[in-house]
This record gives structure tokens, C-alpha cells and sequence, in this order.
């Protein structure tokens, strides 16, 4: 694996690192999660909108093909709706036994990878075993 | 019933396959595209939210809190979503999305660093599988 792709993912873990942190800071001010998690969401549609459109990327969203719509649309539900699943989640379990089950993704998108993706994508030991680490060392950490 | 742990397994099987689509759908089209429509779609689902929360978001949210909040939206799924697609269309689905999972372990290092928490034994184990799994990852040559 080239060390500078693997920058992009690992630029993403750190700034989704940061929420816990920033989330608890204003859920001590107003203890209202969902709404808090839907307010940073308009924040992110916006600032994204903004800077898309003001980059002279608009042409592109516009020209889209369909299947790529449905695919991006897709994710984009398939994100909000797993949102508020872990809200749901929260409301009947501590989050010590919530953050474990959702730890799980990364092996979903795994086997996923292997029965979909073939025609793209090979899935090889290394990816499993790398995999299955991180997954128990998240485990490990939010537990 | 187990309401709470299918909540949290419907959150990770819905994040698990968010790659899958987003590898599917960068076939046609830019990961910045990805997020600008993912977030899109989503607004409706939040402008449920906000019409049918028991609480009005002004007098449940002090603008404070919504600062944080905001904050949270913008590094979460606004600028580590768009590291996370350009990650997929680099590395592929199953090796970019476990690397992304290992933010716990950037919030561990911050928790540590900042706020002068202790390091556990369980902690250490987990922070040592965690890198074990990135450099399973990164060290494989690229198939």
C-alpha cells in the first residue's frame, strides 16, 4: 500500500476523532443529542454547499450519472439513518456496550467487499487480519 | 427485547455498507460529488426531526452548545467525510474504512496528552492492537 494514499483515511480517523470531544462539550451546555447531531449535519450540508459550489465543482453535480446519484444518495441516507439508530441505540443501552456492536462496520464492509466488490476490489489475508486487529483494539479502547 | 443492541447492529451494518456504495458510485463520478449529494439527501430526514422533536431547537439548544456542535458537523461529516471517499477511491472499501475506524485511538492520545488521562493496561492493549492492524494494512503491497 503507498503510505501517501493511506494519509487520506487516517486524516479522516483524526477528524472524526475530535467529535466525542466536541460533541460532549456542547451536550454539557444542552443535553439534547439528536438535535445536536442534526444541527452540526445542517452545519456540514452547508459549509460543504458553499465551498462546492464556490470551488466551480457545481457543473460536476449537475452532469452526474444516475447510477452514481442512486449510489451517493444511497450512502447519504444509509449515514443519517445509522445516526439515529445509535441514538435509538443510546436510549435503551449504556454506551460502554453500544460502542463495541457499532465497532463492528469495518467487518461489515469487509465481507461486503469480498461478495460485492470482486470485480474492483481483492480482499487478501493481510486485510482481514489488519482488520480484525483494529476492530478488537477499538474494541478494547471504547469499551 | 433487544431493542437496543439491533439499534446498534443497524447502525454498524448501515455504516459498514456506506463504502461499498460509495466504491460502487465512484465509478461514474468524484468523491467530492459523494459528499456533496450524500449530505443533500439527508436534509429532509433532518427537517423531520426538527419539525416533529418534542422541543422547538431554539429553546432546546443554547446557541452556545450549538457553536460545539456546529464544529463537530464541520470536522465530522463535512472534512473527514471528504478524506474518507478520497480514501475508498484510493485504497479500496476494505482497507480505507478500518484505517478510518481508528479514530478512537487519536481521541485516546488527545484524552491522554490533554486531559492527563491515566493509561490502563486495557488501553495499552488496545492502542497496541489498533497500530498492530494499521501496519498489517499499510505494510501489504498493493495487489
Amino acid at each position: 500500500m503507498n503510505l501517501k494514499d493511506a494519509i487520506y483515511p487516517l486524516l479522516a480517523a483524526l477528524c472524526y476523532s475530535t467529535n466525542p470531544v466536541l460533541a460532549k462539550l456542547g451536550l454539557q451546555i444542552s443535553d439534547e443529542p439528536l438535535l445536536g447531531a442534526c444541527i452540526g449535519l445542517i452545519a456540514s450540508v452547508a459549509v460543504y454547499i458553499i465551498y462546492f459550489f464556490g470551488s466551480g465543482q457545481g457543473q460536476q453535480l449537475l452532469s452526474m450519472p444516475r447510477a452514481a446519484g442512486w449510489y451517493f444518495g444511497l450512502a447519504g441516507l444509509a449515514t443519517t439513518i445509522a445516526t439515529f439508530s445509535l441514538f435509538a441505540s443510546l436510549q435503551y443501552l449504556p454506551a460502554a456496550i453500544v460502542a463495541p456492536l457499532t465497532s463492528a462496520a469495518p467487518l461489515i464492509t469487509l465481507l461486503l467487499s469480498y461478495l460485492v466488490l470482486k470485480d474492483v476490489e481483492r480482499v487478501t489475508r493481510s486485510d482481514i487480519g489488519g482488520t480484525v486487529l483494529i476492530v478488537i483494539g477499538v474494541i478494547l479502547l471504547v469499551q | 427485547m433487544l431493542y437496543g443492541e439491533l439499534f446498534a447492529l443497524t447502525a454498524a451494518c448501515l455504516w459498514g455498507t456506506v463504502p461499498i456504495l460509495i466504491r460502487r458510485g465512484l465509478a461514474y463520478s468524484t468523491p467530492s460529488v459523494a459528499v456533496v449529494w450524500g449530505l443533500l439527501v439527508s436534509v429532509p430526514l433532518l427537517a423531520v426531526v426538527f419539525v416533529f422533536h418534542p422541543r422547538s431547537v431554539l429553546e432546546a439548544v443554547a446557541p452556545r452548545a450549538a457553536v460545539w456542535f456546529v464544529l463537530v458537523g464541520i470536522l465530522g461529516p463535512c472534512i473527514g467525510r471528504v478524506f474518507n471517499f478520497i480514501g475508498v477511491a484510493r485504497l479500496g472499501a476494505a482497507r480505507a474504512t478500518p484505517l478510518v475506524n481508528i479514530a478512537p485511538l487519536f481521541t485516546t492520545l488527545l484524552a491522554v496528552v490533554f486531559l492527563h488521562e491515566q493509561i490502563t493496561l486495557k488501553i495499552f492493549l488496545g492502542m497496541l492492537s489498533i497500530v498492530a492492524g494499521v501496519a498489517f494494512l499499510t505494510g501489504q503491497k498493493r495487489p
